[in-house]
């Protein structure tokens, strides 16, 4: 057996108190009486019994040398050598994946065991080690610095608690790597389940032990919970959700839909083991809701995390439509048709279009006709026959007539749109700039280009519409749609955060044989909670006891 | 603090400066003026007369008849029952009580084992021996008063009249506590060798003597003497309990060096066992042998033990 604080060894010299007290012992109390006559007995009698008094006087002495011995001991807080562990300072990861909350069939979780791992190694540290506490999570997080303090440690860990979304263990194991770096002997011990998304190199898991905490129990979880709106109706969405489920026997669940905090559907989930429940909702609305899907089931579920999901779709935004140049009621139209539009004509075509934005809403600016001013920033606008040059390319005499030879189906502005047949009287023939894509060619001219993507929104027609079947094809108000929607800046993909589905159907990885492992300890009985300095206070207090107990006795017999 | 005594009876109770000096918190005014009403009622429970009120085991001349005794050479021939010899032809002599002056002698144990408990034992038995004093001088017996310990400590012979009263206080003031030389039974001794004409004792004491028979001893010393005895033992209810356990060294006022004990539980109920049965040994004794024991707590008023011992011994009255 070891101390941890070997210097409380020094204060085991005061055991030597009581033997001082012993040597020079207190003269009894003086007691007059107005005679002996009636206490000459008592005298005889322990005259007889001095001995066994001596030794209960010596008995005494001992009961408080090993008293404040024992004290001492507790203080020194004493380890077992069976504990054996080389002295060094440690890394300890824990890992904050939703799985850790999975609870077994106790109900302890793995975070829980984890925990108490963590607070029993922490507790055990001796003087000369330290540790330090490294967060496993999506941005893995140094929550503890080295301490050799454990009070401090254990403080630090108050503060964490299992997130929402995977750790990144490759971020995390560099983590430990480089806080552990400078400082020998030392190692790293992660605290996990092992059930990871991905595996990290080789070389990241073997430099370390790894104590597994998980355990084998079965659990349903929603692992998809998303919300889309419709490309084609606008307004349109669809939620789609999918539970996964592992386990032996069947699930039985039911799914739970809450709109705005509103029970709006209940489905019934049965999913046979290894089996996935998936369901589609669709729904219209222009505005924004917020959705929550629940599960719940009367079987064991061992994790709490993944049965529960929310998501918002949001608001379908409105567009800004500012139409510059000649007038075309076509043009026009094909645009006021589209939902959430705001159109109006701007009289002053030399002015900023920035400035002349509709608040914060993205604006297209459209050319009839004309061309934006040379300081025109960098806005989304359609070029429809502009008059001139520019950034929009060089304008290089005209074509007649002419046909369609090549167009880019799979560039979003065409989708569902079919320019093939489209007929024209006159093209004005630009060279495109660089970086710019011919969306629809004729054989000698481009017949649609410009850049329509995340860093520029830029498109030309070159051809005047109303010598053009364009404008009456039903492909003209898609393209429409398709430039307002692509402009939409808010996502019409929405997700919930769930833990995934590797985390859901709580599937460890498989460490390599190289990788140093060892089996999580037990949960601890009722009596192994307690640590040896506490049974020796224990001990010491008995020991009190015993020792009032037998000066009384040598007081009072 | 002292007081001085009038010479004169003490019924008026008018302090003036005299020559005894006497305790004044022992003998306070209060104490006085209770001792003059318990003279008033042992005046009122005793017959009037002037002649001692105590009769005398003596046979002498007197008018009530005693018994009958064989004339024996010697013996006063007027007291030859003629009528007697008359019938039976045998000179038989008729024998009356002789009626004495019985002179009171207080008889003070002032061993050290006295200046013990609260208040102390000696002085409660000095305010005893006071109360007697008053009582027996006021009915015009001799009285006389005798520590017992100590071959130097005054005493003062029998002597009558109130007005000695005050020798008595002084004396009593003036009185000690010694460690005995002698066991009571050997101080009872020592004061018998005076040969005092036979009288009524009064032995104020604890009877803690040198060993547990001591005290009978000491009484029967007393009664083959043919006095007249009544004793009172002083009592501290402290001194019937060992205390509290723990370890003591137990410093005796009287009888030997100091102890080293520890004090049990079973020594605590041994002990109490031991004094009861003392207790209970005295209290035996002297009923067998017609001695009245008053065993007087110390946290009782004298006056009351005093009253008592009028009411229900009749020692005094």
């Amino acid at each position: 057996m070891g101390l941890m604080w070997p210097t409380a060894a020094l204060l085991m010299l005061l055991g030597l108190v009581p033997v001082a007290f012993y040597l020079f012992r207190q003269r009894p109390r003086v007691r007059p009486v107005p005679t002996l006559l009636f206490w000459r007995f008592g005298e005889k009698t322990q005259r007889r019994s001095r001995w066994w008094s001596e030794l209960r006087r010596w008995l005494s002495l001992l009961l408080q040398v090993a008293f404040v011995i024992l004290l001492c001991l507790a203080l020194g807080r004493p380890h077992l050598p069976s504990w054996g562990r080389e002295p060094g300072s440690y890394i300890l990861v824990l890992d904050t994946s939703p799985s850790m909350g999975a609870a077994d069939r106790e109900g302890v979780t793995a975070w829980e065991k984890a925990l108490d791992e963590i607070d029993r190694r922490v507790g055990r540290l001796r003087p000369d080690e330290q540790v330090g506490i490294v967060l496993a999570a999506p941005e893995p997080e140094v929550i503890q610095g080295w301490t050799g303090n454990p009070r401090r440690a254990r403080h630090a860990l108050t503060r964490a608690r299992p997130g929402p979304r995977p750790a990144d263990w490759t971020a995390t194991l560099e983590l430990a790597h480089n806080l552990r770096e400078g400082r020998d002997p030392s190692g790293i011990i992660v605290f996990s389940d092992y059930v990871w998304e991905g595996r990290p190199v080789e070389s990241l898991l073997a430099d370390g032990t790894h104590l597994s905490f998980h355990s084998a129990v079965e659990n349903a979880g929603i692992t998809r919970f998303t919300a889309r709106r419709s490309p084609a109706v606008p307004g349109d969405y669809l939620l789609q959700a999918t539970v996964a489920h592992r386990g032996k026997s069947p699930l039985e669940a039911e799914a739970l839909l809450y709109r705005d905090d509103v029970l709006i559907d209940v489905r019934e989930v049965r999913i046979e083991p290894g089996g996935d429940w998936d369901h589609l909702w669709r729904n219209a609305s222009f505005d924004g809701h917020d959705y929550r899907l629940v599960l719940e089931s009367d079987s064991p579920i061992a994790l709490d995390a993944d049965n529960e999901a929310a998501l918002a779709v949001p608001e379908l935004p409105s567009l800004s439509v500012v139409l510059r140049g000649d007038p075309d009621p076509f043009l026009e139209y094909a645009f006021r048709v589209q939902p959430r539009i705001d159109i109006r004509r701007d009289p002053l075509p030399d002015s900023d279009p920035a400035l002349s934005a509709n608040g914060d809403r993205p604006t297209l600016h459209v050319y009839h006709r004309t061309h934006p001013a040379e300081d025109f920033e960098d806005a989304p606008a359609l070029l429809v026959d502009p008059a001139g040059d520019g950034f929009w390319g060089v304008a290089d005499g005209t074509v007649e007539s002419p046909l369609v030879a090549d167009q880019d189906r799979e560039h979003r502005l065409l989708a569902h749109v079919d320019l093939g047949q489209l007929r024209l009287s006159r093209a004005t023939r630009f060279t495109p700039p660089e970086l710019s894509d011919v969306i629809l060619a004729a054989a000698d001219a481009p017949l649609m280009f410009g850049r329509w993507d995340e860093r520029a929104n830029w498109l030309v027609l070159p051809f005047p519409l109303d010598q053009s079947d364009l404008v009456l094809r039903a492909a003209f108000p898609i393209m429409a749609a398709n430039l307002i929607q692509s402009l939409r800046p808010s996502p019409e993909f929405s997700s919930a955060t769930l833990p995934g589905r590797t985390q859901t159907l709580l599937e460890p990885i498989d460490l390599a044989e190289s990788v140093s492992t060892a089996a999580a300890p037990r949960a601890p009985s009722r009596w192994e909670r307690y640590p040896l300095w506490w049974w020796v206070v224990l001990t010491a207090l008995l020991w009190l006891f015993v020792e009032g107990w037998t000066f009384s006795r040598r007081k009072t017999e | 603090m002292e007081l001085l005594i009038p010479e004169n009876r003490p019924d008026s109770l008018t302090l003036r400066p005299m020559n005894t000096r006497v305790d004044a918190e022992l003998f306070d005014d209060e104490f006085l003026r209770k001792l003059q009403g318990l003279a008033l009622l042992a005046r009122r429970m005793a017959r009037r007369q002037h002649t001692a009120s105590h009769r005398s085991p003596q046979r002498g001349a007197s008018v009530e008849f005693a018994e009958y005794r064989p004339f024996q050479p010697g013996d006063d021939w007027r007291h030859i029952d003629w009528n007697a010899y008359a019938r039976w032809r045998t000179l038989i002599l008729k024998l009356y009580v002789e009626e004495q002056d019985l002179p009171v002698y207080l008889l003070l144990d002032n061993t050290a084992s006295m200046q013990w408990g609260s208040p102390v034992k000696f002085d409660q038995a000095r305010r005893m021996a006071a109360g007697f004093a008053y009582l027996s001088l006021d009915r015009h017996d001799r009285t006389g008063l005798f520590p017992l310990a100590g071959k130097d400590t005054p005493s003062l012979p029998a002597v009558r009249g109130m007005g000695r009263f005050r020798e008595i206080l002084g004396l009593l003031s003036a009185c000690t506590t010694r460690d005995p030389e002698k066991s009571l039974e050997g101080g009872i001794h020592e004061w018998l060798r005076k040969r005092s004409p036979r009288g009524v004792v009064v032995f104020l004491s604890d009877l803690w003597g040198h060993d547990e028979q001591d005290a009978c001893k000491a009484i029967d010393r007393l009664r083959y003497a043919g006095h007249e005895l009544f004793v009172t033992q002083m009592i501290d209810p402290a001194e019937q309990e060992a205390g509290d356990v723990g370890e003591y060294r137990l410093q005796p006022l009287e009888g030997g060096e100091e102890v080293h004990i520890t004090v049990t539980q079973a020594l605590q109920e041994q002990y109490r066992q031991r004094v009861a049965a003392y207790q209970e040994q005295v209290n035996m004794f002297c009923r067998q042998k017609g001695v009245p024991l008053l065993q007087a707590d110390t946290g009782q008023d004298v006056i009351d033990l005093l009253t008592v011992t009028l009411r229900e011994k009749g020692i005094v009255a």
